[in-house]
């Protein structure tokens, strides 16, 4: 026994269990386009060499297109069905549907939305706080200068009235 | 005969190492050069590819193509023949158990989107030939030639990354001996394709005597179709 993974795909066993024939049937019905594109392409590239053969060169070489243009569908039908296949599973793994997957989706974008406002209102009243915490400096500093500027007009005018004093002694 | 029998030795034990089968290489491919050169001169110099030589040649080349068709079909049959029925060796089941496939979405995929872009490629030579456009076809044969050089580095790669080898089972074996035929059907028309568009770039095919280029043209169309049936059955219906 073998400890299960997640590597595992959940039809893995239920694939295995089938029989070949079973299983190639399974997946004929499942892209019934690959099949057909693939006689689709057996059919004209033979025909292309018939016409080869005959010497209608153009023809030939018609024929090819369509060749090239079958197994082009084919492999696309391929490639999409694995696709589509891949999509099915994982809307079978997640138990919602298409529509409860969109709503949660646009949801989860909206409470995203919310958030990012959230954040922005908070950095601006950050910035604010920050500006006000800044003014609040430049006050501080302006007081002070103005004291000084006072200090300093005052002793001017002790100055003034000293010489004022000296003149009128003399 | 060389090479098989280097090849056989070697993969049996009596040859230790691949010197022999280098030199037997370099041998089978100055004399295939050589060849090549003279049936050139033979058909193009010396006019010696008469109506009915080309007749019997294409006659020839359509009989190998058929034989090929029919190599893969044998070999189609012992993969349904080994699907269809697991032995309790492979645990009744397909693909064996424990075996870690290759994921065919993966590289298989790119490598046959870049098989049929060599295929439209290929397709645009020929209109071009056709339409008597001697660079055209030249450009578009070496483009195709490139295409599928880098088909053949993507399935080296894919080799080298896969899980299982060649002696891993019937599963290994057959995987292996389809996909590695069609790999050496490759390398063929690698060489078939580069032939050819040197043939028309030196101009040394007109437009009566082309059947260079247009059994080159169809083997790389029957190899196209060959790897969709190899990818489907081998690749995606596992």
């Amino acid at each position: 026994m073998s400890m299960p993974s997640s590597f595992d795909r959940d039809d893995q066993d239920e694939v295995n269990e089938l029989v070949y024939h079973e299983l190639v049937w399974k997946k004929i019905k499942e892209n019934p386009f690959v099949p057909v594109g693939m006689l689709a392409t057996f059919v004209a590239v033979t025909t292309a060499i018939v016409k080869m053969k005959s010497g209608n060169k153009e023809s030939a070489n018609v024929w090819f297109r369509w060749r090239v243009i079958a197994q082009a569908a084919t492999i696309g039908s391929l490639a999409f069905g694995a696709m589509y296949q891949q999509r099915d599973r994982f809307l079978k793994d997640s138990n919602m549907t298409l529509e409860e997957m969109q709503t949660e989706k646009i949801k989860n974008k909206a409470k995203e939305r919310e958030k990012l406002w959230i954040e922005e209102l908070e950095r601006r009243d950050t910035a604010i706080q920050q500006r006000k915490e800044l003014a609040e400096l430049k006050k501080i500093e302006l007081e002070k200068i103005k004291n000084e500027s006072s200090k300093i007009v005052a002793e001017l005018k002790e100055l003034e009235e000293r010489v004022k004093e000296k003149s009128s002694k003399k | 005969m060389t090479t098989m029998l280097t090849l056989a030795l070697t993969m049996h034990g009596y040859i230790a190492d691949l010197n022999l089968f280098f030199i037997e290489l370099l041998v089978l491919t100055s004399s295939i050069s050589l060849w090549v050169r003279d049936v050139i001169t033979e058909a193009s110099y010396l006019g010696d590819h008469t109506k009915a030589v080309r007749k019997g040649l294409e006659f020839g080349f359509n009989l190998f193509v058929l034989s090929e068709i029919l190599i893969f079909a044998a070999l189609f049959w012992a993969y349904l023949h080994s699907a269809m029925n697991p032995t309790t060796e492979l645990g009744l089941q397909w693909a064996p158990l424990d075996i870690e496939k290759v994921e065919a979405m993966e590289l298989p995929l790119l490598n046959t989107i870049i098989l049929l872009s060599s295929g439209a490629t290929v397709t645009y030579a020929h209109h071009a030939w056709i339409q008597n456009s001697y660079k055209g076809a030249a450009i578009f044969m070496a483009i195709t030639t490139l295409l599928i050089v880098i088909f053949v580095a993507l399935q080296f790669c894919e080799y080298f990354f896969a899980l299982f080898t060649i002696a891993d089972g019937v599963y290994g074996s057959v995987f292996y001996a389809g996909t590695g035929l069609h790999m050496f059907h490759m390398i063929t028309l690698i060489i078939m394709l580069s032939i050819s568009t040197i043939r028309v770039t030196k101009r040394t095919m007109s437009q009566t005597h082309s059947l260079n280029l247009d059994t080159t043209i169809i083997y790389s169309h029957v190899l196209d179709v060959i790897w969709l049936a190899l990818f489907v059955l081998f690749y995606v219906w596992v």
